[in-house]
């Protein structure tokens, strides 16, 4: 068996079953992991080593007892620093929430406990889940950013620091980190998973995004997480079927829509030839490949997430806004001073608009199985300033369909590149089962180097 | 005839929005970020719901 740090969530608790491996020599295997790791990644803001440890015990107790209590059981899950854990820090980020310490969990929390997880920690994000870098870098090459908002979430899962953790996705914020870093980032439909006690950025487009090494670990935390929650209005009472068995659903190889228009303008030439030969291999694979055209309501796509973000996140922070402007970074402020002057009307057109972009897709999607473009439009960049663009992850928040990045391979500097996947709302099941069978086919596995 | 409010109206909005709240110096630092939301904001309205799919909204 390799080194338990290595394992993905579904060997983990496979050997955790089997009684092949511990919960605490899993979760101590991890934790030596981010002693070594984390002074030069910053990847981790809170993590609280003797309480996962007596987790784990709890966890290794349990097993005797009963058996496990769920499909993660005895696995270490990391949270991005925005999902309330009770009596521990949830700083956000931020100087405003720097001592702020929630009374109760998240729903996606009591869930990964429920399952049998054990919280591992807090993953350092952007201020707020905005566009203000996190001090996490990228771990294929230091000087490039790893992306954001989800960057610790993202660096953690790639430097082998944990095999899953929770990100979340306004504009890009789950995809894009994931494919900067190398692993398989799910921003499942709208409303799939609860948000009750995630800080909001803009709540009609706030999505709980999985960061993971592989498609089957989507598969099952999407199991873990999803389902109706009263505590959000926003998550509505959709039936949940088993992700693994519908993984299993296609009978063959799927067919894919490729959309180049838009998405290959926007891309590098290197990106471009690089997403034509995956999309070669995939045929060559039997994939039935459809070249797809993008609705007219894409032109404002973009735009309506940008107003409709910045409106709802000026309303989220205005309190904190009036008393401690200064204290907020650059690039929030500007979002939240340029959303208090958005007038209504154009915040409802915004609104209005998304609705018809939304019934767009869907019919543009329909035609197919899933829908495929390149994942970013070049490696991440070579700049700790920023955290890259997100317009290619923007359009599916914006519609709430569901998509997931998938690692396809190295850019010609050294860092990864994705394949991303879109499929119709609810329908997670065949979005996975052909990501699955993408990830087959394609065959990458990404492990950066100096920390492999 | 289209009766949308015009790029330079929306900027205009906006910014003696600006002002009034913060004054005439930091809406002029804003100008960027004024210009940009005034496009996004005629983006939008290029985009209308047709009747199938509007009652949705409110429901």
């Amino acid at each position: 068996m390799p080194e338990p740090f290595q394992l993905s969530v579904a060997e983990a608790a496979g050997e955790i079953r089997q009684g092949n491996l511990s919960p605490v020599d899993l979760a101590q295997s991890l934790l030596s992991r981010i002693d070594a790791l984390d002074p030069s990644l910053k990847a981790w803001v809170t993590i609280d080593r003797e309480e996962v440890l007596s987790e784990a015990k709890r966890r290794e107790d349990e097993l005797g007892q009963g058996g496990p209590k769920g499909p993660i059981h005895g696995v270490p899950v990391g949270l991005k620093d925005i999902y309330y854990t009770a009596g521990m820090l949830t700083a956000c980020g931020s100087r405003i929430n720097a001592d702020f310490v929630p009374d109760y969990d998240a729903t996606t929390v009591s869930r990964i406990k429920e399952a049998g997880g054990i919280i591992l920690g807090k993953a350092v994000t952007t201020e707020f889940a905005m566009s203000d870098p996190s001090p996490a870098v990228n771990p294929w090459n230091a000087a490039h950013t790893p992306g954001g908002s989800s960057s610790g979430s993202s660096v953690a899962v790639a430097a082998r620091m944990c095999a899953a953790a929770l990100g979340s996705q306004t504009g890009g914020s789950t995809c894009r980190p994931a494919a900067y870093n190398g692993i398989v980032g799910l921003k499942p439909t709208y409303g799939r998973i609860s948000r009750y006690g995630v800080v909001p950025v803009s709540w009609s487009l706030d999505t709980v995004g999985i960061l993971v090494r592989t498609v089957a670990d989507a598969a099952v935390m999407l199991q873990v997480l999803a389902g109706h929650d009263s505590q959000d209005p926003g998550c509505p009472d959709q039936p949940v079927p088993d992700y693994l068995e519908e993984m299993g659903r296609l009978n063959g190889p799927p067919r894919i829509g490729l959309i180049r228009e838009f998405f290959y303008e926007q891309s590098t030439p290197e990106v471009r030839s690089h997403t034509d030969a995956a999309v070669e291999k995939l045929a060559e694979a039997g994939a039935i490949i459809q070249e797809l055209s993008l609705p007219e309501s894409f032109s404002s796509a973009h735009s309506c997430q940008r107003v409709v973000s910045n409106v709802e996140c000026a309303a989220f922070h205005e309190e904190a806004y009036r008393d401690r402007a200064d204290e907020f970074g650059p690039r929030i402020r500007s979002s939240i001073e340029v959303g208090m002057l958005i007038p209504s009307v154009r915040y409802v057109q915004a609104q209005r608009a998304r609705r018809q972009f939304r019934a767009d897709m869907m019919a543009m999607v329909q035609q197919v199985d899933v829908v495929l473009m390149p994942g970013i439009q070049a490696p991440a960049p070579r700049d700790l300033n920023t955290t890259g663009n997100a317009m290619f992850q923007q359009p599916w928040t914006s519609s709430g369909l569901p998509s997931i990045v998938v690692p396809s391979g190295l850019a010609e500097d050294g860092l990864p590149l994705a394949i991303q996947l879109a499929g119709l709302p609810w329908d997670e099941g065949k979005l996975l089962a052909a990501a699955g069978w993408c990830e087959s086919v394609l065959g990458v596995n990404l492990s950066p180097p100096d920390y492999s | 005839m289209s009766t949308k409010p015009t790029y330079d109206e929306l900027l205009k909005d906006i910014t003696d929005r600006a002002k009034a709240l913060w004054g005439e110096a930091k809406a002029a630092e804003m100008t960027a970020a004024l210009e940009s939301t005034a496009r996004q904001m005629v983006d939008i309205d290029r985009v209308m719901p047709r009747v199938d799919v509007e009652p949705g909204f409110y429901q």
